[in-house]
C-alpha cells in the first residue's frame, strides 16, 4: 500500500481486520508416478484494510483466492506468512478466551446453502446454537432471541419456521436461516462469501436487501465476496479486485467501476454482458486472446494476458498497489 | 415455409415416489426459423431445462410427455423411432451441456473423441476428412492445434466448453440446444464463449434454443426471449422488444432483480416480490401469489394470450391492451 | 421485503405441501421404511426376522409348561435316545431326550443376544475410534489406523480358538466381547471415511467459527451424520458375529452352560447322530443360514435405501 494510504489509515481509526503481507499457499499431492507435490499460492503478499461499518466487496474469479481471504479472516486457516490482524491483535495466536471473543464477533456466510446447515438440526437448534455455545441468555430468552433474528433475516411469521427442517425450506429460506446463524451473535464483522451464487436473481436482490438493511442498521462489518462486479458496485462501498492472489486494484466502488485503472479490471468491465449496461460503448479491449507465455520469476501476474504490458517492465517487476489521490490504488507500471 | 423447429402445446409430467405426479412443462408452443435464436429464460424449477431435453429425447425414465408435438422440419421428434432419433441426433440436431467435463471421456485425447463422433453419425467419412474437419473446427473455437492431442483434464474449464461446442457442431447440425452453456464460468470466459456462439451461429445460420436464468445472457446472444415460469411461458417475443418493453409482471419482476452497474442501492425496494409458498390451482394465472397486481380474478381464471406487439405476446389477465388471441407466437 | 409475505401462506410446507414440519431422520426414516416395505428383498428379510424374533420371545414358554421341555437340564423321563418327532416333541428329541425344539427356541435366543450385542458393541467402537481418527487427523489418525489394520487382518475364529484352548471354555459374554473388539475395524474404516467427507462440509466449519468445541462438533454435527451408515453396518456384523459364535460352538468351545444353534450341531456331530437323526441337524443348521441370510437381506436393502447410487429410481425433488 502506498505510504499516502498508510498515513490517511493511521489518521483513522485501526482496521478492523487487517491483512499484512499475507501468503497462503496449499501443496497439491503430484500426480501418479510423477512422485513431487506442486505449490499452489492462493494468496500471494496481500496487504488489505477492513474499516468498520463499510461493506467491503472482493472480487475475482474462481481460482482468485478470494475464499480463502475469507477463511483466513475467521480462522479456518492460517497464512503461512503474514499475519491477518483483528482489531490489531493476531488472529492466529488468539487463544482461550480471546478466542472464544473472537469467535463471537466474527462470522461468516457460506456460498452454498444447501451444504452450509446441517441436515439433523431444526431451523431452531441452528439458530440457537451459536448461543448455547457462548452459553448467552437462559434458553426462553434465546428463543426470542433466535425469533427475532428470523424476523430480521425476513423469515415470518418466525414461529412457523422454527421446527422446520434444511430439506423443507427452498434454497432463499435456507440462505435465510444462514445469515440468521451468523447474526444471532450480533458479530461485529460479517464475511460473505459469494452469499448469492447459487440462488436465483429474484432471490438474490433479496438477500442483498437483507444484508445491507443489516449492514445499516447494525453498522457491522462486511466482506461481501463475489465474482460479479455489478453486484460488488451495487452493495459495497470500497472494493478490492483480485487476480491470481494479488489484490490488482483497490478503491471505492463508484471510482473502481467509473474510472478502472488495472487492465484486468477492465477486461473484466469488457466482460460483463452489454445489457443495461450505462457505459454500453465503453471498451478497453486489455485482455489478449492468446496468452503470453508467463514470466520466469516476478513479473506482474497479469503480464500474460495482457494487451498494454510493458515487454520488459511488466515482465521482470511486479508492481505494487499505488495511488495518485491516496484513496483508489492499482498495481500497474502503466498507470504511473 | 416450415419452421426449423416448432413446439406445440408440449406439456410434460414427472412421476415422483408414492404416485405424486408434478407438471414441469405445461402447455408451450413455440416456434424458430432457420438461422434464429430463441432464449428459454426462467428461475430454477421452471421447466426449460425439460424443454432442452424433450427436444433432443433425452428425458429420464420418470418423465412422461402427456400431449404435444415436438416438430423439426415439420417431423414430429416424439413419433419417429428410436434409430431414426438416433440419427438426428447430433447430426441434426446438437446439445451443448453445462456440466463440460462429465459430457468428455476422460481417458481419451479431446481430438479422437470428436472424430469418432463425427464418424459414428457419418460413417462414410474417413478419418482424414473427419481429422480435418476437427482441426478447422478448433480453429473457429479458438483452440490452439495442438490441444487435439490432450486429455480433457488438460484443458481449463473454458477450453473444455469450446472442445464440448466444436463437438456438437462438428455434424453441421441444423440446431443446436445450448442448456446454461456458460453458467459455471467466469465472467470473461462467459464473455468469450458468447461471442464465440454468436459468430458462429451468424456463420454457420444454425438455429439455437438457448437455455439460461440469465436475462443478461439471452439478450446478449438470442433474437426472440420465452419467458418461463413454473412450467408456462408468459411472455414471448423478439428480445430487444420484450426487454424494453416487458408486458408480464413477471418478466418486470426478472428484469427488477437483474443487477447491472446502472443500478444503485436504491432498487432493492422496488424490485422485491413475495415469497411464494402455496401451490396454484390449474385454473388460475401461475404467477398470482407473487404477484403485485394481482386481483381475484388471477387467481380464479387462467390468462389468455394477449398481443403485445408485432410477434409479442404475454399471458396475463391484468394488461388489458390488445384483445385476447389463441397463442400464435 | 418479507414482511409483505404474510399474505402468503408460510405454514405450507414448499416441499410437497404437506402440513406439519417432521424432523430430518423421522421424515427420513419414514421415507426409507415405505422403500424398504416396497423392497423385495429387504421384505423377505424383514419377514424372516420377524420370524425369528418369534421364537425367541416363544422360546420362555416351554420350560413353564412343563420343566422337561428346559432346553438344557429337562430330560424327558420316557426317552433316553435320540427319537424322531412325535406330538409330545414336534421335533424330536436329542440323545439324552432333550425337546429339540424348545433348544432350537433358545437358540434363536442366543443368536439374537450374541449378535446383535456384540454387533452393537463393534459398531459403538468402530463408530468412535472411526470418527475421532478422521475428525483428528494428523497422527491421531495415524494411530488409530495402523491399530485397526493390525486387528484386522487378524483372523478372528482362530484367534478365539486359540484363546479358548489357553483359558478354558469361555462364558458366553466373553465371546460376544471378543467378537465385538475384533470385528470393529471395518466399521470404523468406513466411518472414517463418512468423517473425512463431512469434516469440511461448511456446516461443520460454520459450527467451528460459531465457536463450538470439538467435543460438540462431533456429537452434535458429526455423529448424527454418521450415525445412518454406522446402523446399516451393525446388521452386517450381526451376520458375522452369529456365524463366529456359531463356528465356535460346534467345533466345542461353545459356552457349555447355554444352547446355541452352534452347540446343538456340535451335540449331533460328537454323539455320532450326524446322518442318523436329521430332525436334530436340519433345524438347527437351517436356522442359522436363514437367520444370518435375514439380517444380510435387511443390510443389502438398507443400504441401497441409504446410498442413491444404488437406488433403481430416484424420485426426482
Amino acid at each position: 500500500m502506498s505510504t499516502t494510504t498508510m498515513t490517511q489509515s493511521q489518521t483513522q481509526a485501526m482496521p478492523v481486520i487487517r491483512l499484512e503481507r499475507v501468503t497462503r499457499a496449499y501443496h497439491t499431492g503430484g500426480g501418479g508416478f510423477a512422485g513431487g507435490h506442486t505449490i499452489v499460492t492462493s494468496l500471494n503478499e496481500v496487504d488489505l484494510d477492513i474499516h468498520a461499518g463499510e461493506i467491503f466487496g472482493l472480487v475475482g474469479e474462481s481460482g482468485s483466492g478470494k475464499t480463502t481471504a475469507a477463511r483466513l479472516m475467521v480462522r479456518l486457516e492460517h497464512p503461512n506468512h503474514g499475519r491477518v490482524l483483528y482489531h490489531g491483535e493476531n488472529v492466529a495466536k488468539l487463544r482461550g478466551k480471546k478466542l472464544k471473543r473472537f469467535r463471537r464477533r466474527v462470522q461468516m456466510i457460506f456460498q452454498d446453502p444447501y451444504q452450509s446447515l446441517n441436515p439433523y438440526q431444526s431451523v431452531q437448534h441452528i439458530v440457537e446454537e451459536p448461543l448455547a455455545i457462548h452459553k448467552l441468555g437462559l434458553p426462553a430468552q434465546r428463543q426470542n432471541k433466535v425469533i427475532e433474528t428470523l424476523t430480521q433475516v425476513g423469515l415470518t411469521p418466525s414461529m412457523t419456521y422454527l421446527h422446520r427442517y434444511p430439506h423443507q425450506l427452498s434454497g432463499g429460506q435456507r440462505q435465510r436461516v444462514a445469515i440468521a446463524r451468523a447474526l444471532v451473535l450480533s458479530p461485529d464483522v460479517l464475511i460473505a462469501d459469494e452469499p448469492t451464487s447459487m440462488l436465483d436473481a429474484s432471490i438474490a436482490i433479496q438477500i442483498y436487501g437483507i444484508l445491507s438493511e443489516v449492514q445499516r442498521r447494525r453498522q457491522v462489518t462486511m466482506l461481501f465476496i463475489t465474482h460479479s462486479l455489478a453486484a460488488a458496485h451495487f452493495l459495497c462501498d470500497r472494493i478490492a479486485v483480485i487476480y491470481r492472489g494479488h489484490i490488482v486494484e483497490i478503491g471505492p466502488a463508484k471510482s473502481v467501476i467509473a474510472d478502472p485503472r488495472h487492465p484486468y479490471t477492465q477486461a473484466l468491465l469488457d466482460a460483463l454482458p452489454r445489457f443495461g449496461h450505462p457505459w454500453g460503448e465503453r471498451r478497453f479491449d486489455t485482455l489478449r486472446e492468446i496468452p503470453r507465455s508467463e514470466p520466469a520469476t516476478g513479473g506482474c501476474p497479469f503480464f500474460s494476458r495482457c494487451v498494454p504490458a510493458d515487454l520488459d517492465l511488466c515482465r521482470q517487476r511486479r508492481p505494487a498497489l499505488k495511488s495518485r489521490d491516496g484513496i483508489h490504488s492499482s498495481a500497474c507500471f502503466l498507470v504511473e | 415455409m416450415t419452421p426449423l423447429l416448432e413446439i406445440k402445446d408440449l406439456s410434460i409430467d414427472y412421476r415422483g415416489g408414492r404416485g405424486r405426479r408434478t407438471t414441469a412443462v405445461d402447455d408451450v408452443s413455440f416456434s424458430l426459423s432457420k438461422g434464429e435464436s430463441l432464449g428459454l429464460v426462467g428461475e430454477s424449477g421452471s421447466g426449460k431445462s425439460t424443454i432442452g431435453a424433450a427436444i433432443m429425447g433425452l428425458l429420464p425414465g420418470n418423465a412422461e410427455i402427456t400431449s404435444g408435438q415436438i416438430l423439426f422440419n415439420g417431423e414430429d421428434l416424439l413419433r419417429i423411432d428410436a434409430e431414426r432419433l438416433r440419427q438426428m441426433r447430433w447430426k441434426h440436431v446438437a446439445m451443448i451441456f453445462q456440466a463440460a467435463m462429465n459430457a468428455l471421456n476422460p481417458i481419451h485425447r479431446v481430438g479422437d473423441q470428436i472424430v469418432e463422433a463425427i464418424r459414428v453419425h457419418e460413417p462414410d467419412t474417413t478419418p482424414e476428412d473427419a481429422r480435418a474437419r476437427v482441426s478447422t473446427l478448433f480453429e473457429q473455437m479458438g483452440i490452439a492445434l495442438e490441444r487435439l492431442g490432450h486429455f480433457p483434464h488438460q484443458y481449463s474449464g473454458g477450453m473444455r466448453q469450446r472442445a464440448i461446442i466444436a463437438m456438437a457442431l462438428a455434424c453441421n447440425p441444423q440446431l443446436v440446444i445450448a442448456d446454461e452453456p456458460t453458467t459455471a464460468l467466469d465472467v470473461i470466459v462467459q464473455d468469450q464463449i458468447l461471442k464465440t456462439i454468436r459468430a458462429l451461429q451468424q456463420k454457420l445460420s444454425i438455429g439455437i434454443v438457448f437455455i439460461s436464468h440469465d436475462i443478461a445472457v439471452v439478450a446478449d446472444v438470442c433474437h426472440h426471449v420465452a419467458v418461463m415460469y413454473a412450467g408456462q411461458i408468459v411472455e414471448i417475443g423478439p428480445s430487444a422488444e420484450v426487454f424494453a418493453t416487458p408486458g408480464h409482471p413477471y418478466t418486470r419482476m426478472l428484469l427488477g432483480a437483474h443487477i447491472t452497474l446502472a443500478d444503485e442501492g436504491g432498487k432493492l425496494t422496488d424490485a422485491v416480490c413475495r415469497i411464494a409458498d402455496t401451490a396454484v390451482s390449474a385454473s388460475a394465472c401461475r404467477f398470482a401469489p407473487r404477484c403485485p397486481h394481482a386481483t381475484s380474478q388471477c387467481t380464479q381464471t387462467a390468462p389468455q394470450w394477449i398481443r403485445q406487439g408485432d410477434n409479442h405476446w404475454i399471458r396475463c389477465a391484468m394488461t388489458t391492451e390488445g384483445k385476447p388471441c389463441p397463442p400464435q407466437p | 421485503m418479507a414482511k409483505k409475505a404474510t399474505t402468503s401462506n408460510n405454514n405450507a410446507n414448499p416441499m410437497d405441501g404437506a402440513g406439519l414440519p417432521e424432523a430430518y431422520w423421522q421424515s427420513a426414516f419414514m421415507n426409507n421404511w415405505s422403500m424398504l416395505s416396497h423392497h423385495i428383498i429387504g421384505r423377505i428379510g424383514i419377514t424372516l426376522l420377524a420370524l425369528f424374533a418369534l421364537m425367541a420371545v416363544g422360546s420362555f414358554i416351554p420350560p413353564l409348561i412343563d420343566p422337561i421341555y428346559n432346553p438344557m437340564s429337562g430330560v424327558d423321563p420316557d426317552i433316553a435316545y435320540a427319537s424322531s418327532p412325535s406330538w409330545k416333541h414336534w421335533l424330536g428329541t436329542d440323545f439324552i431326550g432333550r425337546d429339540i425344539f424348545s433348544q432350537l427356541l433358545a437358540g434363536a435366543r442366543i443368536a439374537f443376544m450374541v449378535g446383535i450385542s456384540s454387533a452393537f458393541m463393534s459398531i459403538f467402537l468402530g463408530t468412535a475410534i472411526g470418527i475421532v481418527s478422521g475428525y483428528a487427523g494428523r497422527w491421531t489418525d495415524t494411530v488409530l489406523m495402523r491399530m485397526a489394520d493390525i486387528v484386522m487382518v487378524m483372523p478372528t475364529l482362530l484367534v478365539l480358538l486359540i484363546m479358548s484352548a489357553l483359558f478354558g471354555q469361555l462364558n458366553i459374554w466373553t465371546i460376544v466381547l471378543l467378537i465385538a473388539l475384533f470385528r470393529w475395524p471395518g466399521v470404523s474404516r468406513v466411518i472414517r471415511a463418512q468423517t473425512l467427507t463431512l469434516k469440511h462440509r461448511p456446516f461443520i466449519e460454520a459450527a467451528k467459527i460459531a465457536g463450538a468445541s470439538h467435543g460438540r462438533i462431533i456429537v452434535r454435527h458429526l455423529l448424527p451424520n454418521v450415525l445412518p451408515l454406522a446402523l446399516l453396518y451393525m446388521t452386517f456384523r450381526v451376520t458375522s458375529a452369529i456365524v463366529i459364535e456359531a463356528a465356535l460352538a460346534f467345533l466345542g468351545f461353545g459356552d457349555p452352560g447355554t444352547v446355541s444353534w452352534g452347540m446343538m450341531l456340535q451335540w449331533v456331530w460328537k454323539t455320532g447322530h450326524m446322518f442318523q437323526a436329521l430332525w436334530w441337524l436340519l433345524p438347527p443348521g437351517i436356522c442359522i443360514s436363514l437367520l444370518t441370510l435375514a439380517f444380510y437381506m435387511l443390510g443389502r436393502a438398507m443400504e441401497e435405501i441409504l446410498d442413491p447410487r444404488l437406488r433403481r429410481e430416484d424420485p426426482e425433488e
